[in-house]
This record gives C-alpha cells, structure tokens and sequence, in this order.
C-alpha cells in the first residue's frame, strides 16, 4: 500500500468543451477537411495502406529479380535500386510511422484518455494533408526523368547525389523535399499527441492509469519530436548540396576522371545526423507497438498486465537510451575504438528494459485465460518475431561480430524481423481488435485466421532463411550475385524458394484487405464490447464512436485499465468507467453439506 | 509531485486508487496552448542545436584548412577560390548588425502589443501590430539583401562553408519568422473585422514569446556565426 496526497500540480479545472468541440456542418468538413481524429486517423491509415501496398509490390519485383536474375527485362540494375530505396523508405517513414502515430495515435488517444478530440483539432487536420503532399511528392519521383532516387533508403552522401546514381537529377530532390513535407506534418501531428495526452485527459485519468497503448504512442511521440528535426537538418543539408553546390558533405571527389567543384565536406556528418534520428525511429515503431501488443494480451489473455508500472519505466527508458545508440549503424564507417566500445555497450544496456517488457509479456500469458483470437495470434507472434530480431540485433549491436556481417543479408534479416515483421504483426492484431469499434461489424474469422497462418509462417520461411545467406557471405544491395566463387549454388534456389514465398505472403495481404473492406458491408453487426475490454474507448454511447465520442459528458475514471478476471466479481473485466458501488460481485459460493 | 513520483503509482491498489479518483485530468497547470507551443519550442531548438553542432563539426574538420589560411599574407578570398571549398570566417556586413536590431526592436513592439491587448487598448494594439509586422517584414527583406551582398562579393555558398551555413542558417530562422507572421496577420485580420480586443489575448502573448524565443535563437546563432 502507499500512501500519496493529492498534489495541486495535479489539478486543472475541466474546459468548457462543448465550447472548444469542432462541429462540421457538411459532407466536406465531416469527411474530407475533417477535423476529428476519428477521421483523420482513418485518412492516414487508408493513405499509408495505399503507399504500402505500393511498397509491397516494389518488394515483389526486388525479389523477381533475386530469385529469378536475367528473367525479368523489365528490371534494370538501376531500377532494382530504386525499388530497394523507395521500399525502405516507404515502409519504415510514410506507412510504419504514419499508421502507428498517424493512424492509431489519432484513434486511440482521445478514446483512451477520455477526450472528446486531439487539443488542437485544425492543426491535427493540416498533419494529415501535409503528410498526404509528402507521399504525392514521393511518388511523383517516379514519373520525372532519371526516376526516383537509388540511393538507399539511408540516402548517403557522397553517392545520393553524384552521377550514376538512379534519380541523382530529379528522384533525390523530390526525395529530400518529401522528407522534409512529411517531418512538418509530423511535428504538426506530434504536437497534439503529446499535448492531449498531458492535458486532455478526463477526471480520474492519471498518468498511471493511462493504458500501454498510450503510453507507448505518448513515449514514441516525443522521440520523433525530437529525432526526427536531425533528419530534417541532414535533408536540407543535402538539398544545399545538390542544389546549391554546397559541400556540407561532399569531399573532395573525382568522378570520371574529373576533379568535381565539392570539397571540405563531410559525409560522416550526415551518418551522424541520419542515425541520429534513424535509431529512435526504430522505437518510434516499436514502441506503440510495444503498448498496443501490452493491451492486446491482457484483453485476450483476461489477466491484468504483468508488472504495470515495470512496463511504463521501460517505455521511458529504452526512449531514453534510444537517442545514445545510433553510431552502433555506422561501426563500418570508422570510428574512435572507444566511441565502438561506448555504443556497443549502451546497445546491450538497451537490451535490458526491453528483455523486462518480453519477461511481462510472457508472465502475463502465463496460467491465464488465453483466448486465441486473431488479435491474440498476431500479439503472441510478435513476441516471438521480437525476441528472434532482437536476438539477431545483440549480435549485431557487438563491433567485432558486425564488422564482417555488416552489408550482408543478415542485417537484411535482422531488421526486416525487429522493424518490419514485428510491427506489422502488431498492426495487423490492433486492426483485427479495433475493427469491430471503427465499423461496428466484425471480420471474417476464417480469413482472418487464414491471413495470419500465411503471414506468421511465411515471414519465417522468408527471413529465416536470410540469416544463413548473411552467414555464407550474400551481400545486401546487389542486383545479381551471379558465380560468384564463395557464394555456394544452394544460394540461388533458397532465393527462389524466398521469392516464391514472398510473392504468397504478399497475395495473403489482398486476403486481408478483402476481408476488411468486405465486412464493413456483409460482416456480422459487432456486439458493443465484443472482447469484454476495460479501456474507456469500447464504452463510448454509440459504436463507432460519434463525434465529440462521449454524447452529453465526458467518463470518470475509477480504475486503472486492467481489471481483468478480478476476484469476487462477476464478470471478468472491469470497465475503467464502473464505479466501485456498481461492479457486480460474484455470488459466494455454498458449500455443499456431504 | 514529481514525475518520478508520479511513475511509481500503484493505481491497483486501493489507496492510491481512492488518490486517483479525486484527480481532474491534466497534468500540468498551464493552459493548453502555452504547452503546445513549449513543446513546439524544444523541437525548434532542437532542429538549431543540431544545425550548430553540425556547422562546429565543420568547423573542426577545416580547422587545419583555416590555420595554413590564416598563416599565409594572401587574402583568404583568393585562397578558398583558387583552392576549392575552405574554411572562411562570415565576413562583418553592417547590414547583418542593422537586421538583428530590426529584430530586436520587432520584439520590444511585440511585448507592447501584449501590454496594449492586456489593457484592452484598441488604438495601441492596432499601432504595435503594424509596427511589429513592419519590423518583422524588414528583418525578412534585411536577411535577403545580406543573402545577394555576400553573393555580389563573392562569397559563394558553393566555395565559402561559414557562408554555406550562414544561408541555411538564415534561411531556417527567417522561415520560422515568417511562419510567425501567419497568426500575427489572423490577429490583425480579427481585429478588422471588429473583434474584441480581450479576445485576442491569448494569441497575442503566444506569439509574442514566439517572437522573443527567435530573437534568442538569433543571437546565439549570429554569435555563433561571428565569433568563429
């Protein structure tokens, strides 16, 4: 038990909402210009869905041409590059970042909180259109002469921007003006995510009573407020270069056999800065789905989350640690042998919070209630997927082991399982689990059930398989491997087998999207809190939420968010909003005389 | 209570749970959009503190480049044009002083705006928000004409470094200026259409301490730029 006295730093008096609330007054500003996170989440998914799916289809080709080299006409050694660079930029900025803070931060975080909509609703509705114009920008690279850039997603100077790189004229501008669009109507978003969370909170919703989800899209927030202005420097730095002829990053150069006008510059500087923002990023995805796979488990496992207050300091603490680990991407580049040693111990030290979040996530399953629904499938295979990445990453994160894997398809693997995989199983549980309250109808099991068995089982046979080749000495970004003499034959029909699997694990996703399109229309009408959850956004008046979310007032808050299977009670979930006096209590059991 | 006091609740248990239920949501005592626009000021200062670090990596990197500069009687102009790209202090233009002046004085109008608005001065406020948007507007213009001097004397972005991050410097600063001046103009618009001068209160102290916040970001920068 402790003992705490409220403080009056805590307080702040409730506002006049119905004042403050937004109402649109046509088909225009309810859907299109809208100004309600409910709906605004939902341009941001459908636009980061649509550019994904463009990713995806980039990642066919890419693995067309390595499975089968000297097949495909149509894909130039230029046109694998910029495949793998617009892929990569793609999934990790414009659809992972855009859904998880975008997407579900705008649905989520004044649900879950309590707040009828973001604190500043027409900034929030600028976020998304701005963020709309990046990926418009990005994909016009592709239509102007030269394509898109070839750079590599990590766009290194010097070669980003020199002749014979794929998009030097045109694909590289557009490339860095998008980065530079998407970071303002990322700031423009984060402002209210952050703000709402701190102030927009209803009565009885202190910090520590605030599901993971929010803490971990809260957490995420202020790492990307803050990384994400290093991206923006390195871009408009390089802009310079290109444009301007400025030489921030370009050293004295000779490029076929001519002297170029560069010189002086450094192209370490924009590792530095690049990485700077690059690692944080990873746990700007990772950390919301850290939250939201902490509440799918406890809702489908009905049990409380294993060690609460353990998980919030560890979400602040891998966000923390997660600004002094980035020189661990650029051993390869030279570095200070203590900088390595530094670096290589903070990317252990890391390890540890995170390792604390697995432990929880397991004692949470462990002698529970588990329930294998689709949202729980994809929760329980992201912890596995976590844990392999993660693995693979300690192996990575030591210099004298990253050195000769560095620039093989092992890192390929490693980054793919801890960025790319994990996440996106998250958000596919999180869109299974959610579905029934953003539509009030529920999906199709046995598509979901399909979609996943395909998704899981396919993403190993893919990545698995892809640690060997790093092992065996494949390198990364090469357009064929040919003969090569240290590359054994088995190579090339395990690119085979992975590129035929990848092509079957894309095809499930249109599975996926059929089965969420189609239930809007013929899906069972959802029950009102289909999972029995806690968490205030299943006890809103009408489902879907309608706008202002709450009807006439505001919840109070009574409990923390995970009152699940509580002894003595009835039912086995607590809402957040029940009053103590109205829980329903168990009738005592009697004993029966023998 | 703190924030390390806040994070180690225990919102299961019942005592703490009883706390909590008398708690009124927010967690800081300031208004909504003073927090906002703090949190928008650590993003900006963030964005000009990597600049700086990266405009001293720079500076480092050159420091070799500058010294055999510095030893040799030629011009340091002839230097960094015959030799490619070399490190070249930010000449003194008179005109950069004039325009960190029309900056400071565009701040000292914005804090009488705010103490026009706070009194409810409709005639003041009008005359600190033309002059506020005046000097703001000139600072803009100054920046540009520095920008085609330093051009015109030949100190290319492309040959001079310090020059390279003098624009992009200015360039990033006079865009936050100027991304100023769109809720200055709102307040002047609402103002013409009549509204009450207590009513613009709020909008006007925030852009005033948007106003003195860049004037600080300026003087470290140009200090920056000229004492190195």
């Amino acid at each position: 038990m402790v003992d705490v006295t409220p403080s009056a730093v805590d307080y702040v008096a409730p506002a006049h909402e119905e004042d403050e609330l937004y109402h649109p007054h046509s088909f225009l500003t309810k859907y299109v210009w809208s100004q309600d996170a409910k709906i605004i989440a939902i341009q941001y998914a459908g636009t980061a869905t649509a550019i994904g799916l463009v990713a995806l289809v980039l990642s066919w080709l890419m693995r067309l041409q390595l499975g089968f080299p000297d097949t495909f006409s149509f894909i130039s050694p230029e046109a694998y590059y910029q495949f793998i660079t617009v892929h990569g930029m793609i999934m990790v900025i414009y659809l992972l970042t855009a859904l998880f803070l975008g997407g579900f931060g705008n649905y989520l975080i004044p649900l879950m909180v309590g707040a009828r909509d973001m604190v500043f609703p027409y900034v929030n509705m600028l976020s998304y259109w701005v963020y709309l114009l990046a990926v418009l920008v990005l994909v016009a690279s592709f239509f102007l002469p030269g394509g898109a850039t070839g750079a590599g997603w990590t766009l290194y100077p010097p070669q980003a921007i020199l002749n014979g790189t794929p998009g030097r004229d045109y694909g590289i501008i557009l490339m860095l003006v998008s980065l530079i669009i998407f970071i303002i109507g990322f700031t423009m978003g984060g402002l209210n995510y952050v703000v709402t969370v701190l102030q927009a909170r209803c009565r009885g919703m202190t910090l520590m009573r605030l599901p993971l989800s929010v803490w971990g899209i809260f957490v995420a927030t202020i790492l990307a407020l803050l990384a994400f202005p290093a991206l923006f420097v390195g871009c408009v730095m390089m802009l310079f270069d290109r444009i301007l002829g400025t030489s921030f990053f370009m050293p004295r150069i000779v490029e076929f056999g001519e002297q170029l006008a560069y010189g002086g510059g450094s192209p370490i500087l924009f590792q530095h800065l690049f990485w700077f923002f690059g690692h944080p990023e990873v746990y700007i995805v990772a950390l919301p789905a850290f939250g939201i796979v902490s509440d799918l488990i406890s809702t489908h496992a009905r049990k409380n989350i294993f060690g609460y207050r353990m998980m919030v300091w560890a979400i602040v603490a891998i966000g923390g640690l997660s600004f002094v680990v980035w020189a661990h991407h650029m051993y390869v580049s030279g570095m200070n042998p203590y900088f390595g040693f530094f670096f290589a111990t903070t990317t252990l030290i890391i390890a540890v919070p995170t390792a604390i979040k697995v432990y929880n996530w397991v004692l949470t399953l462990w002698r529970a209630n588990i329930h294998l629904t689709v949202p729980m499938l994809f929760a329980i295979a992201f912890i596995l997927t976590f844990v392999n990445g993660g693995i693979t990453g300690l192996f990575l994160g030591n210099v004298v082991v990253d050195v000769p894997l560095s620039d093989t398809m092992f890192v390929v693997a490693h980054f793919h399982m801890v960025m790319g995989v994990a996440p996106l199983l998250v958000i596919f549980g999180a869109i299974y689990h959610w579905y029934p309250l953003i539509t009030g109808r529920m999906y199709n099991n046995a598509l979901g059930q399909f979609h996943f068995w395909v998704t899981f089982v396919g993403a190993y046979l893919i990545f698995f398989p892809m640690h060997y080749l790093g092992f065996v000495g494949v390198p990364r970004r090469y357009f064929e491997i040919n003969d090569t003499t240290f590359v054994p034959a088995n190579v090339h029909e395990l690119n085979m087998f992975i590129s035929v699997v990848a092509l079957i694990v894309g095809f499930a996703q249109m599975v996926f999207l059929y089965n969420i399109i189609s239930s809007i229309w013929y899906g069972k009408k959802a029950e009102r809190n289909p999972w029995r959850a806690t968490t205030l956004e299943w006890q809103t008046p009408e489902v879907p939420p309608g706008h202002g979310n709450w009807g006439k007032e505001t919840p109070v808050v009574y409990r923390w968010a995970y009152d699940y299977s509580v002894p003595g009670v009835a039912q086995d979930y607590i809402p957040q909003n029940t009053p103590p006096d109205d829980v329903p209590m168990a009738k005592p059991h009697r004993l029966q005389p023998a | 209570m703190g924030i390390l006091g806040k994070l180690s609740e225990k919102p299961w248990v019942k005592s703490q749970s009883d706390v909590d239920n008398l708690h009124e949501g927010g967690t800081f005592t300031i208004p909504t959009p003073w927090l906002g626009l703090n949190v928008l000021f650590a993003v900006i200062a963030v964005l000009f503190l990597l600049l700086s670090i990266a405009y001293y990596h720079h500076r480092i990197v050159h420091a070799s480049e500058y010294q055999a500069a510095a030893a040799q009687s030629a011009s340091f102009l002839d230097l960094c044009l015959s030799s490619g790209p070399t490190w070249f202090g930010l000449p003194k233009l008179w005109l950069l002083w004039v325009n960190t002046a029309i900056l400071f004085l565009g701040s000292i109008a914005m804090q009488g705006l705010q103490s026009a608005t706070r009194r409810g001065q409709a005639d003041s406020v009008r005359d600190y928000l033309l002059i506020a948007g005046a000097l703001t507007t000139a600072f803009l213009v100054g920046q540009i004409v520095v920008a085609r001097q330093l051009a015109g004397l030949g100190f290319f972005a492309a040959t001079t470094p310090a020059v390279a991050f003098f624009l992009i410097i200015a360039l990033l600063h006079g865009l936050h200026v100027f991304g100023g001046l769109l809720p200055l103009g709102r307040v002047g618009a609402r103002l013409w259409r009549g509204d009450k001068v207590a009513d613009l209160r709020l909008i006007v102290e925030l852009c005033t301490a948007y106003w003195h916040f860049l004037l600080v970001i300026w003087l470290l920068l140009f200090a920056m730029l000229l004492l190195t």
